[in-house]
């Protein structure tokens, strides 16, 4: 059986397992340089075209996604680069060709790998998941097809959108003829690449599984107004519920910072404040979602794991672990798993290797300083306030992403 | 409260004398006077047994008050299919039940002793006997024997056709090995059996598939059979037939009346909810059913959609006695007075449907 291709960017497409070699052919490309102003240019374009869009315009994740594209924004990174270009011993080069494996559940995530890939000049080929099906993300391919065939027509080499069924020997073909891959989608995805065949001087930037905690100030929780506490509740919704609390850096982990009285205080304070946004503007289906999450109570009251569990409704579980107990595999759609601690420090055993974003609430300088101080040597990439859990930057996962997609030619 | 174990519960002379009782003889009032005490019966008999239920009382509903069945804890039905919950010794097992749904799922695993399952099995006939009556008549299965061949590893099919057997006598299978209709088998049931009283048993897609075209081939009268069935709609949804247009046609072709579509499940065998006259499912005096929010999981009124919850008053060697399912339904009525049967109605809307959350890792999963 021939497998298909869908090609859906430049144009929507469809090739057979024969054709594999056109998306590695580029016929008289116009070269493009590292953070070349024509780049910039095109995801103004597109970041202007998606905050007028009557559909897509409303949706957070796009509004994030247009925000970050902005011009403004990517000549900032440009800008933060510039060493790069000023170097006298080296001078730098696009890699090559890029190969994308893009997340299924984070809908927009391959815009931001394209987009920092493309602005150090990268010829680029994404898979996308054909699980996206029924996505919005179907409209953002439309809206980067009509941009590409106005007035940036040269970079349609560099951009191939591509969806197909999963595939070794299609992943083998691009793995062997790329010079990068940046394998998104956790432990599953990165082990079946490792073990195809690739490049042997080509570049792997992964992506495992992670997790991630919010840690809240008690004392400050307590003590804050009735405002501060709706921007809370809404801010920790928007970083846990938008990707049903599976993605990567949602929160699935609440730490609540205080003594006892105040900690217990806190937890209740924050889960009704929370349970308010989640019970307004979550959209899941709720009797899928009250199966799993009583399943999953069940097993953590059976297994040991937990010590007390708020579920006063299904919108939001609160499971505060035992606590010899190892972090259990999170259900997602609103369980989180809390523990209370006294003093920063002793949040270091909760530290492991896979923990990437920590968000935090009410606490001051030295208390943050403290955090990353605790972490040394151990998991957390990321340590940034609530309500940022999801903002993508150029520094991901410990990589500097626009350092990694560039060769550097070393000219003494 | 003194020890409670499996065996006294099921030897007591209230639960004997309870299970004597018509099977559909309790009005919605006085129910509860009756099952409630033995639920409790149960729930204590579980507790004490059971580390497992125990926890999760304690856990998940944070040991509340038990005044009124509604009060009772229930456990997910998936959990059986995670977990091994059993209120008995491992001495006591007698038989596991294993039923696996889809393929390719985990099976749940029903662990019963000596005990249960007898009580298992005269429960459901008192169930039966309200659509068969007392006397086994020829049975007609609408499946091949073959699903019955592989004792150790029982599908859920192979199990609920032996367990219908036994209210029929001189079995007839219309399929035979290769799931082709057996047209020898047709012709001999026929001769001897055409416009007689008959139990014919199924699972609904089947009847429909295979039994539906020879009666459209060939003119019979089953208009003294009786058809039970069960399985699900799913399939004959996507084909647009519903219950009223699956027993219209039947009815159609071979002037059939007595249609029963039954609601059951290997986590509560015995206890079976079987279509009433109006086309409803209907609770029988020895279990019940509760109609839940999904949001609050909080009972909800009549005429209401929400998860299925279902209590039984069999389970003594695992606790399942209190499930809540994966099903959304709704409670139609209750006591109707045009029917002779007693109690809760209700209907079957569909699954709550698998919760899809897509986790960073699933770019390339294995479907």
């Amino acid at each position: 059986m021939n497998i298909v291709i869908q090609q859906l960017v430049p144009e929507s497409k469809t090739f057979e397992a024969g054709d594999l070699h056109f998306f590695v052919a580029y016929p008289e490309t116009q070269q493009i340089e590292v953070f070349d102003e024509k780049v910039l240019e095109f995801f103004e374009a597109i970041s202007k075209k998606l905050m007028q869009h009557p559909d897509l315009g409303k949706i957070p994740e796009i509004v994030a996604l247009a925000f970050w594209l902005r011009k403004g924004n990517l000549n900032q990174i440009v800008k933060e680069h510039q060493y790069l270009l000023e170097s006298k011993r080296y001078k730098v080069y696009p890699l090559g060709t890029v190969f994308h494996i893009c997340p299924a559940n984070v809908d927009t995530m391959f815009l931001y790998s394209l987009a920092i890939s493309l602005l150090n000049g990268n010829k680029n080929i994404l898979r996308v998941s054909n699980k996206l099906k029924d996505s919005y993300v179907w409209i953002l391919f439309d809206v980067i097809n009509e941009i590409l065939q106005d007035n940036f027509s040269f970079l349609k080499s560099h951009i191939r959108i591509i969806s197909y069924e999963r595939d070794t020997e299609i992943n083998t073909f691009f793995s062997v003829k790329c010079d990068a891959r940046i394998i998104w989608g956790g432990n599953e995805t990165v082990n079946t690449f490792r073990k195809t065949e690739s490049n042997v001087r080509g570049k792997d930037l992964v992506f495992a599984d992670r997790y991630s905690a919010a840690l809240v100030h008690s004392g400050a929780l307590i003590s804050a107004s009735e405002t501060e506490l709706k921007q809370l509740g809404a801010a920790l919704y928007n970083d846990a519920y938008s990707f049903d609390q599976k993605g990567c850096s949602c929160p699935q982990l609440l730490f609540f910072l205080g003594d006892i009285e105040e900690n217990q205080k806190a937890e209740s304070m924050l889960y009704s404040y929370l349970l308010k946004e989640a019970n307004s503007r979550y959209q899941t289906d709720i009797s899928s979602l009250a199966s799993l999450k009583l399943m999953q109570e069940t097993m953590d009251a059976i297994r040991g794991n937990a010590k007390n569990i708020l579920n006063e409704k299904t919108e939001l579980v609160f499971c505060e672990l035992a606590e010899n107990a190892a972090l259990p595999e999170n259900c997602g759609g609103g369980y989180f798993y809390t523990r209370k601690f006294g003093e920063i420090k002793e949040l270091e055993f909760m530290m492991g290797k896979g923990f990437q974003t920590l968000t935090y609430w009410g606490l001051n300088k030295d208390q943050i300083e403290m955090l990353a101080n605790v972490s040394a040597g151990k998991g957390i990439d990321r340590i940034v306030p609530v309500g940022k859990a999801l903002e993508f930057g150029h520094i991901w996962d410990g990589y500097n992403l626009v350092e990694e997609l560039m060769s550097r030619k070393l000219i003494l | 409260m003194e020890n409670q174990t499996t065996e006294k519960y099921l030897n007591s002379q209230e639960i004997e004398n309870f299970l004597m009782r018509d099977a559909f003889g309790y009005s919605d009032a006085e129910k509860p006077f009756h099952l409630l005490p033995l639920l409790r019966q149960l729930h204590e008999l579980h507790l004490q047994n059971s580390t497992e239920y125990s926890a999760v009382y304690e856990k998940v509903f944070h040991h509340r008050e038990i005044n009124n069945i509604t009060d009772l804890p229930f456990l997910p039905v998936s959990i059986f299919k995670e977990m091994e919950l059993k209120s008995i010794s491992n001495e006591q097992v007698f038989k596991v039940l294993t039923s696996s749904g889809t393929t390719g799922q985990v099976p749940s695993r029903i662990y019963l002793d000596g005990n249960t399952a007898k009580i298992q099995t005269k429960t459901l006939s008192r169930i039966m006997a309200a659509v068969l009556g007392k006397e086994r008549l020829p049975m007609l299965v609408v499946d091949s024997k073959s699903v019955l061949s592989n004792r150790t590893s029982f599908s859920a099919r192979g199990a609920g056709i032996l367990g219908m057997s036994v209210f029929g006598r001189d079995h007839h299978y219309l399929l035979d090995d290769n799931m082709e209709t057996d047209a020898e088998i047709w012709n001999s049931f026929l001769e001897k059996y055409d416009g007689k009283p008959i139990f014919i048993f199924g699972f609904t897609f089947m009847i429909w598939k295979f039994l539906l075209p020879e009666l459209k081939k060939r003119k019979v009268d089953l208009s003294q059979a009786i058809l039970v069935h069960s399985g699900g709609w799913k399939k004959l949804t996507e084909r647009a037939v519903d219950n009223p247009t699956f027993k219209s046609v039947l009815n159609q072709y071979c002037g059939m009346q007595r249609i029963h579509n039954f609601y059951g499940m290997v986590e509560q065998v015995g206890t079976v909810f079987l279509e009433n006259k109006l086309g409803f499912l209907h609770c029988p005096s020895f279990s019940d059913i509760i109609i839940r929010d999904p949001s609050t999981l909080d009972e909800l009124p009549d005429g209401k959609e929400g998860l299925i919850q279902v209590l039984s008053c069999l389970p003594a060697s695992y606790p399942g006695h209190s499930l809540l399912t994966e099903d959304i339904g709704v409670i139609e009525g209750r006591d109707h007075p045009g029917l002779d049967w007693k109690g809760k109605y209700f209907r079957i809307i569909g699954r709550a449907k698998k919760a899809e959350l897509r986790g960073c890792s699933d770019t390339f999963k294995k479907a």
